[in-house]
């Protein structure tokens, strides 16, 4: 008898539980980031990205009146922590789709997994090689840096700037950098009359420029991530060369001005148009939901949003919308993300595709020029 | 020093045997009642890191040497095996155990000149020497994929037995690291381990009685080098990805940690050391932003209050309380 009631107190107790959270229990989505560690700069910016995107989600109703939840690891910018964080996660929560991480070596020991389990992901990593070769499941918002390059490309075209002096790090970055530029060089008529390569701890780049500015370039390119950027911007200046200069598409940061200077000024860089939203005409279909963004970030955080940030926040609104669409089912969303066409983003407009898995062009991108401690729009 | 020593390998023969039964069984049984995957993740990274500390316990509880290169040694036996299988198609097994006696000799060559000096020079050599493996790794692109990584390692295999879930390399890596306890503790109780014991007591006093010194240090030297390349490979061909992120500087000081938390000079204390701070680093994942003050504070108090390391610690406590009480005893 006492045992019966036990079995009808627990049974009662589970069905009237589950009935409380029916309805408006939560979409978990999971959220890994270098919240520590030397990418954290960026992933603490990416996971404030984030937030600001669900919270204006759920606002909106969410899924069908059920938010949308983020569970966040930290992957202390390394990918066996990396790993590690991806299994808890997948362990613990039930989450439908993934954003993040933050770099591409973390983002790259993740995708075994993730292609295993079938979890829908949006990466925030810039390496390329996420997404060559395309992979079922993963996704990525930052552009690709042949698109950038190809940004810069167009400007040196329209201006008949047909000498460039191409100076790269010796990493990953800066070794892709160099073997597209040449492929652009080619498709677009212009020569590279001088490459250079540095390491990212060199604290001196002035004997690389001073033999590219030998060869009498008409622009210089500078592709590097972090402080190097300002270095060779300060060498520059200093060696008197004012050919316009050309940094990559993770620069549009407000750290470049302390890391260059004085020496920032009229360095022009291919960028989202995060940091020029308020000089874009109105006409243009990104400035509305660019500047309430940022009003919101700055309200929120304190902070003024870089390029990296855009990122962040479109790799959460594309899943967003690819959950609404689909509901929470991870291969549903995978789908739906593969058919989002036309999505206005603060990076751009994207166009995923089964052959596109970043979705972005050349054309989305703005080319930007430091000016007086900010950023305007070059074109 | 000569305190310390006393309370070295403190365990008898017939209770290490039971450690060792009780930890076999523990590997076999664990399974049963664990189903969490994450938790498998957490146990296999313990036994990785078990592995690479008690080779480079050997050295420094019985050699008094500091090595700050385990992770270049740890990250060749994981680039080895991975570029061997995967960019050449070498069979993993063979290329585990090639990979193990390279890493071997270039300890070799790294260590027997340094450990030939007087002082702690071993400390810079291997200082220096997982730098310049650390800059191979990012700048030899073509080979080891940079600062983006390796990816596409294949998964170990026996037969049609595949190790691609963590379940299945729970096994393959716990085995291991059982092999490496064994071999560590025959090691420590044959001729050699006294050897190395007469080294850790007074090197001049070993070199009158005859021990060739330098030899056994660049011995003990090698192993653990061989037990972080072994390691290496085992992560490799888990994880199925590598980076030069994970085979840092900051590796080094990791496992040398685990070492002096654990209790150097004892395999138990090895294991002991891997497993707390790694699972103690997942643990304080829900502290957030203050895991580091933690993690650096539970750091500060063992080492004040047990600068020998925990299992060593408590063991030698534990000994001064019998003591204690047996002579409170003979007093009545």
């Amino acid at each position: 008898m006492k045992r019966g009631l036990l079995i009808i107190l627990v049974l009662g107790f589970c069905m009237f539980s589950s009935g409380v959270s029916y309805g408006a229990e939560p979409i978990k989505i999971g959220a890994i980031f270098s919240l520590t560690g030397p990418g954290a700069h960026i992933g603490v910016a990416q996971r404030n990205s984030v937030l600001i995107a669900i919270d204006e989600f759920n606002k909106k109703g969410g899924v069908g009146g059920r938010p949308v939840e983020m569970v966040v690891g930290d992957d202390e910018s390394d990918p066996t922590k990396a790993v590690m964080a991806l299994r808890k996660m997948v362990e613990t929560q039930p989450i439908v789709a993934l954003i993040g991480p933050t770099r591409t070596d973390t983002g790259m020991a993740m995708i075994p997994t993730l292609e295993k389990e079938g979890i829908p992901t949006f990466m925030h990593a810039g390496g390329d090689v996420i997404i060559t070769p395309v992979r079922k499941w993963i996704f990525k918002s930052p552009y690709r840096a042949a698109d950038a390059m190809e940004r810069i490309a167009l400007y040196l075209k329209k201006h008949n700037l047909t000498k460039v002096g191409f100076l790269h790090a010796s990493d990953g970055f800066g070794k892709d950098g160099a073997a597209i530029v040449d492929r652009l060089a080619a498709k677009h008529g212009f020569e590279v009359v001088a490459k250079e390569t540095f390491d990212m701890k060199d604290v001196d780049m002035t004997a690389q420029l001073t033999r590219i500015n030998a060869r009498g370039p008409r622009a210089i390119i500078i592709w590097t991530i972090g402080p190097p950027m300002g270095i060779t911007t300060k060498n520059a200046r200093a060696l008197g060369i004012t050919v316009p200069l050309f940094q990559c598409h993770g620069g549009a940061e407000p750290i470049f001005f302390r890391l260059a200077g004085d020496a920032a000024e009229g360095v022009m860089m291919p960028s989202t148009k995060i940091v020029v939203a308020d000089k874009l005409p109105d006409t243009d279909v990104q400035k509305k939901k660019l500047v309430d963004y940022i009003k919101e970030y700055e309200t929120r955080f304190k902070d003024v949003p870089g390029t990296m940030v855009a990122y962040g926040a479109d790799a959460a609104y594309l899943l967003l919308e690819a959950i609404k669409q689909a509901g929470p089912d991870r291969a549903k969303i995978r789908d739906a993300l593969e058919g989002m066409k036309g999505y206005v983003g603060l990076s751009g407009i994207y166009n995923l595709s089964p052959e596109d898995h970043t979705g972005t062009t050349a054309k989305d991108i703005a080319l930007v020029k430091a000016e007086k401690g900010r950023f305007i729009l070059v074109e | 020093m000569r305190n310390r020593f006393k309370f070295m390998a403190p365990f008898t023969q017939k209770k290490e045997t039971l450690f060792l039964i009780i930890f076999a069984l523990g590997i076999v049984l664990i399974p049963l009642f664990v189903k969490n995957k994450y938790y498998f993740m957490v146990m296999n990274i313990v036994g990785l890191n078990t592995i690479v500390v008690i080779g480079l316990n050997l050295l420094i509880g019985f050699t008094g040497q500091i090595s700050l290169g385990h992770a270049a040694f740890y990250g060749m036996g994981a680039y080895l095996s991975a570029i061997f299988t995967t960019t050449y198609g070498f069979p993993p097994w063979p290329t585990i155990a090639l990979a193990m006696i390279i890493t071997g000799m270039v300890a070799y060559f790294v260590g027997y000149p340094s450990l030939k000096l007087k002082g702690h020079y071993l400390v810079m050599a291997t200082l220096g020497f997982s730098i310049i493996v650390h800059i191979f790794m990012v700048e030899l692109d073509q080979i080891t994929g940079g600062p983006s990584g390796f990816p596409g390692i294949p998964h170990l295999s026996i037969g049609k037995l595949v190790f691609h879930d963590d379940l299945k390399n729970f096994y393959l890596i716990w085995t291991f690291a059982f092999l490496c306890i064994l071999v560590s503790l025959n090691l420590v109780n044959s001729r050699v381990g006294r050897a190395l014991k007469a080294i850790h007591g007074s090197e001049v006093a070993a070199n009158t009685l005859g021990i060739d010194t330098d030899k056994y240090k660049a011995k003990v030297f090698v192993l653990s080098a061989i037990f972080a390349s072994l390691a290496g490979s085992l992560y490799a061909h888990y994880i199925t990805f590598i980076s030069p992120r994970s085979f840092d500087f900051y590796y080094s000081i990791q496992v040398v940690t685990m070492v002096i938390v654990g209790g150097m000079g004892s395999v138990w204390g090895a294991f002991f050391g891997a497993g707390l701070l790694t699972v103690l680093s997942e643990i304080l994942h829900v502290t957030e932003k203050f895991n580091i003050i933690i993690y650096g504070a539970i750091l500060t108090l063992v080492l004040v209050f047990l600068p020998e390391g925990m299992v060593v610690g408590f063991y030698s406590f534990y000994r001064r309380r019998k003591v204690k009480t047996l002579i409170e005893k003979e007093g009545n």
